[in-house]
């Protein structure tokens, strides 16, 4: 599975979106195409001995907590030292911060392996998030004792957002945090301050995998005048270790934060998920109750900062449901290629004394493989394009940095929605190709589906990213967001042209983007927000689809017909999609466009 | 502490592979990686020159168009520098005239120690280690589990049928280091971005004082005369666990033993 979709990533990064143009721009000038290589080989070898032989395992050895300590397998521990010692987190981190200015597109395509090899293996992402906030946001001491020690592997990070009465709505979190003392300004890794409530959900926030664990709390300020403002702008983002550090970044005493206690969750078992106390008192830092944290940026500012964590994070979300639903794909196509059954659907198949067929021989498994490809390739290259802009906003043109990154911006729902939510259905799909078996644990499909369905909760569940989308993201700059992605799609349009057997798809999409700005235009037509938002859900469908409509002919139209299995593989999925799929599209955003009212109306006791 | 480490750079082993259908030989178009019966060997070197406390290890390779994918890994690995014979003229080469180039670019090295495989993972005759250790006029010890080497000798717990043996030998010898004993280390990304700049001499035939006629499909003492399709894989034969599954292994193993 593993060097099939390496070759696969090559094929996105070389023939479709071409990294040797990238690799040109000065940020890369350490990289060539052939280290790159070299990076995905040695990423495949890591993924295959020591993550993907270890994912049933960590779904039934799961986080073990002995009174004290979180204790995770061994396998854990080896995966996390293999790639702490490869030295990928920092990667992509400028060389000032201690990075190698790998392009992101790379650095995703690396990912891509580990997260199809096993993706609750550990918490690499949030420790990588967690540090390129702090890259972006903390002052040169924060970066230098813990954005670093992150980096190398040293300690780990959280996100520490939610708690159990605010999920979505992260206004009404009520974790506080007071100045600590007259001084606490003076304190050399920040204003430092007391916090108090409980986080739910938080993943990975306590193991033995390191010794210390940096939390990323929002905890709300009190204003000046001494009163806690009752939405956003009141939420500040702390650093709270588990441990607090002197001035050279050695541990010296426990922090006020203590685990409540271990979440059971029916998938991604290999991280830990905690609820969490801040400031209970089980602790005593510095002689006195209350969890000490260290202010990041300006008070006030903490969910704006955040979001940059959870922008990375949404996208590398979207990267991890795609590599599920394509770990699903491979493992269901390697089993309907050597199970037989039942025979053509020809003449000859009547004849009970032939041999039975491999079952990929039939039409409908062939439809169920072909939608898994259509689905998790074209997901992972959605990811990839993501991470292009990425590289984009750091190297290209002032114009193209910000055109990039307003395409990025509107993007992010649906790149960390769409593979959510259509790689969970492929992963469904892989466990019925296999039938019976694919209902045991006996084969890995059941698992892939369980560690997929929490994409669409966390990191902002569906229902919210939809709302971020038809609420904000093409509404925003006067709707820059959408017009710009509609200037990419037409410039697709517009290349596709040029291959003949391409014009009828190319009118298709056409069609699919009037009816995307249709749709934005009725729901917005009478200005009332509960109307316009009423149906964000099936509009972001719609949307998503719409959008890997538009990478499916972009790759089609990019890559020569060359007579080779990876090409023609890439057609059939392009053709499946705007035959089966983009169809659908008439379903979700006309009643968007409509401001269908039928789901405002129902009332409570009709239920 | 000087180790060279033979290393052969293969047709990916996950790409499908074909052969030519008139010489028989392996089509070595593409990218080629680093064997992984090799990366043992590599690792060997590796630990045996950081525990002698200095020196370094060589990689020696004979390979088509100038490849360096699979030495490159190697190199990210930590071998120090790269021999490279490439040359139009070693096409069609057998084992034996491969180990009259790959001796003579291990000369150049002047070795304590000359590691390889037992064998390689796309040709697997097997021979060339005895080979070359018959050219270099050194002493061969096979199947190595584990290398000691102290005061000029090598001490080797050599792999067999039932166990091992311990053998000894004086340096310089070549070794062959069985795969699977040791882990081989991950090539790092700094590993991969450091080996960009490590020494990687290129060599032709003549650079090597041979002449074309002794080398290659010229001078190769065999021949591939046909080839044929392996048997289908019968079909296995399923043991229903009745709570005697156990019993059946049992028997399996001795039929396996016996076999
Ligand atoms: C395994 C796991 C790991 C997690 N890791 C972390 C972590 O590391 N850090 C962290 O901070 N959090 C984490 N979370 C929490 C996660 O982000 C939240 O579960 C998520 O944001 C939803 O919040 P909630 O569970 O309170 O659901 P709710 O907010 O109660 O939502 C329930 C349902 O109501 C819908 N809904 C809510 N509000 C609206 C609205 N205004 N309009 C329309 N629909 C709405 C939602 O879409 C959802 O379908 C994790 C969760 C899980 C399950």
């Amino acid at each position: 599975m593993l060097s099939e979709l390496r070759i696969n990533l090559e094929f996105f990064l070389t023939d479709w979106l071409k990294i040797d143009e990238l690799l040109q721009r000065p940020r890369f000038a350490d990289h060539s195409w052939e280290s790159i290589t070299d990076l995905l080989h040695a990423a495949e070898r890591i993924a295959a001995n020591k993550f993907e032989p270890y994912n049933r395992l960590i779904d039934t050895e799961v986080p073990r907590f002995d009174g004290e300590h979180v204790i995770l397998p061994k396998a854990t521990h080896d995966a996390w030292d293999s790639l702490v010692e490869f030295g990928i987190f920092p990667a992509s981190q400028d060389h000032e911060n201690g990075g190698m200015q790998l392009p992101q597109i790379a650095e995703f395509a690396v990912h891509t392996l580990f997260a199809a090899s096993a993706v609750a293996m550990c918490p690499d992402v949030l420790t990588e998030s967690n540090a390129s906030l702090l890259v972006a946001y903390g002052t040169d001491m924060q970066k230098k004792i813990f954005a670093t020690s992150e980096f190398e592997g040293r300690w780990t990070g959280t996100m520490a957002l939610s708690e159990p009465q605010a999920g979505s709505s992260l206004a009404d979190i009520t974790t506080k945090a007071l100045a600590d003392g007259d001084d606490f300004e003076g304190d050399a890794f920040g204003p430092r301050y007391r916090l108090t409530g409980n986080k739910m959900w938080i993943s990975a926030a306590e193991h033995d995998l390191t010794d210390n664990i940096i939390h990323l709390v929002l905890a709300k300020t009190p204003n000046p005048d001494g009163i806690i403002d009752s939405g956003t702008r009141g939420i500040s983002l702390f650093i709270v270790p588990k441990v607090l550090v002197d001035l050279d970044g050695k541990l010296t005493e426990h922090n006020d934060v203590a685990l409540i206690g271990l979440n059971h969750k029916i998938g991604f078992r290999g991280i830990p998920n905690t609820s969490l106390s801040f400031g209970d008192g089980s602790y005593q830092p510095l002689g006195k109750s209350g969890a000490v944290g260290y202010l990041v940026g300006q008070a006030g500012d903490g969910l704006r900062q955040m979001f940059h964590m959870m922008n990375a994070a949404r996208i590398r979300v979207g990267l991890g449901a795609a590599a599920l639903g394509y770990a699903g794909y491979a493992a269901s196509l390697d089993y309907a290629r050597t199970r037989t059954q039942g025979r053509p659907m020809t003449l000859e198949g009547r004849d009970p004394s032939k041999p039975q067929v491999p079952i990929i021989e039939h039409a409908d498994v062939k439809r169920m493989l072909l939608v898994q490809k259509a689905y998790s390739e074209g997901a992972i290259a959605l990811c990839l394009y993501c991470a292009r802009l990425l590289d984009e906003q750091k190297t290209g043109g002032a114009d193209e940095m910000r055109k990039a990154s307003i395409l990025l911006d509107t993007l992010t729902p649906i790149v960390k929605s769409w593979p959510s939510e259509w790689c969970l259905e492929a992963n469904n799909l892989a466990i019925q190709v296999l039938g019976g078996v694919g209902y045991t644990p006996d084969f890995p499909v059941e698992q892939f589906w369980r560690d997929n369905r929490l994409n669409m909760i966390h990191e902002g569940t569906h229902g919210i990213q939809a709302l971020d989308l038809l609420g904000r993201k093409v509404v925003m700059h006067e709707g820059e967001g959408l017009r710009l992605l509609e200037e990419e799609i037409t410039g697709t349009i517009e290349r596709a042209r040029e291959h003949s057997e391409l014009a009828s798809s190319c009118d298709q999409l056409s069609v699919a983007v009037q009816k995307v700005r249709e749709a934005t235009a009725g729901a917005w037509s009478t200005g009332n927000r509960e109307e316009a938002l009423a149906n964000a859900t099936p509009y972001m469908q719609g949307f998503g689809h719409v959008v890997l409509a538009w990478i499916w002919l972009d790759i089609v139209a990019a890559t020569t017909p060359a007579n080779n299995p990876i090409t023609e593989g890439k057609r059939a999925a392009m053709r499946y999609f705007f035959a089966y799929e983009l169809p659908k599209i008439d379903a979700w955003l006309g009643v968007a466009r409509d401001r269908v009212p039928v789901c405002t109306e129902m009332q409570d006791s009709w239920f | 502490m000087n180790v060279v480490v033979c290393v052969k750079q293969i047709p990916d082993p996950a790409a499908p592979g074909s052969l030519d259908p008139s010489t028989h030989n392996l089509v070595r178009g593409g990218k080629l990686i680093l064997d992984d019966s090799d990366s043992y060997g590599v690792e060997m070197g590796l630990q045996l020159a950081e525990q002698a406390g200095g020196g370094e290890v060589t990689l020696v390779s004979m390979a088509p168009a100038g490849e360096t994918s699979g030495l490159r890994t190697a190199l990210a690995m930590g071998a120090a520098k790269a021999i490279l014979v490439s040359d139009d003229t070693l096409a069609g080469s057998d084992a034996l005239s491969t180990a009259k180039v790959l001796a003579k670019a291990i000369e150049r090295a002047q070795p304590d120690l000359v590691l390889a495989a037992t064998e390689s993972t796309d040709g697997y005759t097997g021979t060339l280690p005895v080979q070359l250790a018959e050219l270099l006029g050194m002493p061969s010890i096979t199947f190595a589990k584990k290398v000691l080497i102290s005061d000029g000798t090598v001490r080797v717990e050599r792999q067999t049928e039932a166990g091992y043996d311990d053998v000894e030998c004086p340096l310089p010898a070549v070794v062959t280091v069985t795969s699977g004993v040791v882990e081989p280390r991950y090539p790092s990304f700094k590993g991969i971005m450091a080996a960009k700049s490590k020494p990687l001499e290129q060599l032709a035939v003549s650079d090597l004082g041979l002449t074309s006629d002794a080398v290659g499909a010229a001078g190769a003492r065999q021949e591939v005369t046909g080839v044929s399709a392996a048997a289908d894989r019968q079909a296995g034969e399923k043991v229903v666990d009745e709570g005697d599954a156990h019993e059946h292994i049992v028997r399996f193993i001795e039929q396996l033993k016996l076999a």
